[in-house]
């Protein structure tokens, strides 16, 4: 199996549909050949009109896509180096699993033999050995999906999009299926482009991930880098559970800002010049808060009462009530963590753990 | 059953079930059993009881003319006697009346009549014409008596003959086995021609489904479909004759070409579409493209985009992608509009008719029908309607087993 992953160069494209609606801004975005990269966003971001685009499904409004150094302004799906791997994974119910996988082979007109030879080799490698003259029908959620992957890879794609193949599976499967994409990926080294709007999936399988909301890239970088340090109130919110504190800036430090807050000054990193006065948000992930009797000196506290505590196997969920605000703390269940803890606590969080960022579009609601 | 009765009650249930069994058995079975019975009656027009029958007929047939020669001379007798020896033109008017029974087919009355009539040329002689009538007179009454005669003989031997009177009947596949070659011919015309209609349909239907079931927008799809449907308000033989005013020799297709240069009007050109194949097709192609596109159109709307967009993302031609998933998909839609366009075709007797104008060749629903209502002969008929039938039902099963589908996917 000769697969070779090529990179895939947006610059300046953009989609707006004939009733006037923009899905796209005009956005620059190179990924790289052979990297498994996400892009993350909630419905109605634009990520699968991006898809869309680069298979050829949709013509760019404005701007080109280049895989491989090649111009595919104007060449349709059916001539691109890319193959689709779709949400309901649109496999063909009349045809056999094997006809299914060598379809691609049979439009380029290879003989039965090789074809079904060719077919076999594939579904070896998705491990299906065995179901190729079954029905899609009569395989199960993941066989049809480690079908589907078969089936694109038939064609020898330097570009595999994948379009949230795995939001009809359930969640154990879809943990194992992200294994075996991952694993898929790094036997063939072809470009993975993955949609999804489960964070989950992004951060343990990509390579880099893109964060979009409302057309427009928010982030593009690491797993580390998008959930450790957001670059927007909207990816620090979307991405993982977030702790919002609204503040004023009290004083601007190196890599840092002192605020006011309703629940006294904080300190918390900034990743944007601010100016004192500026209307602000601090943000902190409930795993990295805890409850503490005797806080050091250098962390931000706040008062609360414990409204509530859910038992969620390794982690204990805390929800603390202060003022009108609810703040949610994740203890991990090791140790005395799981004691009794109710009525007025404190909560701690280190300053490097804060982060401050100017007020902006927060998600509406976070990833899964 | 059950669930009828818990929706709409015993007595809804009741009356609906026996509203649909009268329905079955009324409509369905007894006459399609008396015709499967009558198919296999033979009539047998050519044996000795059907030709003493026609004897009878005939020799009926000329009694009565006699018995209207004879009153003819009883009219003519009449006023003659009243005025004897008065001359007047009475007797050349019956003389003139006479020749009359030489114009009856029967050879027996020939010789005698014309005689008289001949033999007085003077108007003034009484004696002579009243001396000839009563000769006359007695040899009609007499041949109408030997006439009679024979009737009472026939009708005793025919009553002797069988219980029924009238033509025999039995049993045999002979209204099947003694169908004349060219009614053969006719059948397997009517079946490929029938044949050919559907696969004309299905060209013309598959595009037209599959744009329907592409639209983009309900109101396109709202449009195309009230256009499909609306041609259906007009009745059929409104249909059919507006076809033939266009292709009419003097019709608009002609007057297009004329408008276009490409025949001269004037000059009496004209291509004479009608009573064509080419005409008889169109015209059923038309009459029963609703019968094709909405069954395809229902099922190509339930494949599912993705499929499509699949296949050309693996590199299909529209060609394969028409031919790998979208037609696999609808062909349990294509097998029912199939059947459907068939049977309406092979029966149809409208477009044929009006379209073919006798001068196309026949087809086997007009040989059906002249069967029943101009050769009256039912039993013929009703076979060469069982054959019919047959042939459908052959061509449904057929057409189920090339599509590899079963009752229940149609039924789908």
């Amino acid at each position: 199996m000769a697969m070779r992953g090529q990179d895939v160069v947006l610059s300046q494209v953009s989609m707006t549909f004939p009733n006037g609606f923009t899905a796209v801004q005009p956005m620059d975005l190179t990924i790289r050949a052979g990297e498994f990269f996400s892009i993350l966003g909630p419905s109605g971001c634009g990520k699968t009109t991006i898809l869309r685009m680069i298979s050829g499904f949709l013509d760019t409004s404005t701007g080109s896509v280049r895989i491989g150094g090649e111009e595919m302004t104007g060449i349709g799906p059916n001539k691109r180096p890319t193959a689709l791997i779709f949400q309901n994974l649109a496999l063909f119910p009349l045809m056999t699993v094997w006809e299914n996988v060598a379809f691609g082979l049979e439009a380029r007109g290879v003989a039965k033999d090789a074809r079904r030879r060719r077919a076999e080799e594939l579904l070896d490698l998705v491990a299906l050995k065995g179901q190729e003259d079954k029905k899609p029908t009569e395989l199960s959620g993941g066989q049809r999906q480690r079908v589907a992957v078969a089936r694109a890879l038939a064609v020898e794609p330097a570009v595999l999009l994948l379009d949230e193949p795995l939001s009809a599976l359930d969640l154990k499967l879809r943990q194992h299926m992200r294994a075996e994409l991952k694993a898929i990926q790094r036997k063939t080294g072809v470009t993975f482009i993955y949609i999804t709007h489960d964070q989950g999936e992004a951060l343990t399988m990509s390579d880099r991930v893109a964060v979009m909301n409302e057309g427009r890239l928010e982030q593009v970088g690491t797993g580390d880098e998008i959930y450790n340090a957001p670059a927007s109130p909207f990816v620090a919110t979307f991405v993982g559970e977030q702790n919002r504190v609204p503040g004023q800036v009290a004083e601007v430090e190196a890599g840092y800002a002192r605020i006011d807050t309703p629940f006294g000054p904080m300190r918390g990193r900034r990743t944007e010049a601010l100016s004192v006065g500026d209307q602000v948000t601090l943000f902190f992930r409930p795993e990295r808060a805890t409850i503490t009797d005797q806080p050091a000196d250098a962390m931000n506290v706040i008062d609360g009462t414990v409204a509530r505590r859910d038992l969620e196997g390794p982690f204990i969920n805390l929800f603390l009530k202060a003022d009108d605000r609810t703040f949610a703390v994740h203890l991990t269940n090791a140790g005395d963590a799981g004691r009794d803890l109710d009525g007025a606590q404190k909560i701690a969080f280190s300053c490097a753990d804060a982060l401050i960022m100017a007020d902006g579009a927060v998600a509406k609601e976070a990833a899964q | 059953m059950t669930s009828l009765i818990k929706s709409y009650g015993k007595g809804l249930t009741g009356l609906f079930v026996g509203l649909t069994a009268i329905w079955i058995v009324l409509m369905i079975l007894v006459p399609t059993l008396r015709m499967v019975d009558r198919a296999f009656i033979y009539e047998d027009r050519g044996g000795e009881v059907a030709m003493l029958a026609l004897e009878i007929d005939r020799l009926y047939t000329e009694k009565f003319s006699l018995e209207q020669e004879l009153l003819v001379l009883d009219a003519a007798e009449t006023p003659s006697t009243d005025s004897v020896g008065v001359p007047s033109v009475g007797v050349p008017s019956v003389g003139a009346g006479l020749p009359s029974p030489s114009l009856t087919p029967s050879p027996s009355a020939a010789p005698s009549p014309p005689v008289p009539s001949v033999g007085v040329p003077s108007v003034g002689v009484p004696s002579p014409g009243a001396g000839g009538t009563p000769r006359d007179r007695t040899a009609l009454e007499g041949r109408i008596a030997t006439l009679e005669g024979r009737i009472a003989t026939l009708e005793a031997q025919e009553t002797d003959g069988s219980e029924i009177k009238g033509v025999e009947t039995s049993y045999s596949l002979r209204n099947f086995t003694d169908m004349s070659a060219i009614h053969v011919e006719i059948f397997l015309m009517t079946l490929l021609y029938a044949l050919c209609v559907t696969l004309l349909c299905f060209v013309v239907c598959y595009p037209v489904a599959y744009a329907a079931a592409s639209m983009p927008t309900a109101e396109k799809l709202t449009l195309m479909m009230v256009g499909l449907v609306i041609p259906y308000a007009i009745n059929e033989l409104l249909r059919i004759f507006s076809w033939v005013m266009i292709l009419e020799k003097q019709g608009i297709l002609n007057w297009v070409f004329d408008a276009v240069g490409l025949i001269d009007f004037e000059a009496g050109e004209g291509i004479r579409f009608v009573a064509s194949n080419g005409a008889v097709f169109t015209v059923m192609v038309y009459a029963y493209i609703l019968f094709m596109v909405f069954p395809i159109y229902n099922t190509i709307d339930t494949l599912d985009r993705n499929q499509i967009e699949a296949a050309r993302d693996l590199g299909a031609s529209t060609w394969r992608i028409h031919f790998r998933v979208v037609i696999p998909h609808a062909k349990p839609g294509i097998a029912v509009g199939s059947i459907m366009t068939f049977m309406l075709s092979a029966g149809s007797i409208a477009v044929p008719e009006i379209v073919g104008r006798g001068l196309h060749p026949d087809w086997f629903s007009q040989l059906i029908y002249r069967r029943f209502f101009e050769a009256d002969s039912w039993y013929e008929g009703s076979a060469y309607s069982l054959a019919l039938l047959v042939a459908c039902v052959i061509f449904i099963l057929a057409n189920m087993a090339i599509f590899k589908v079963g009752i229940r996917d149609i039924a789908k």
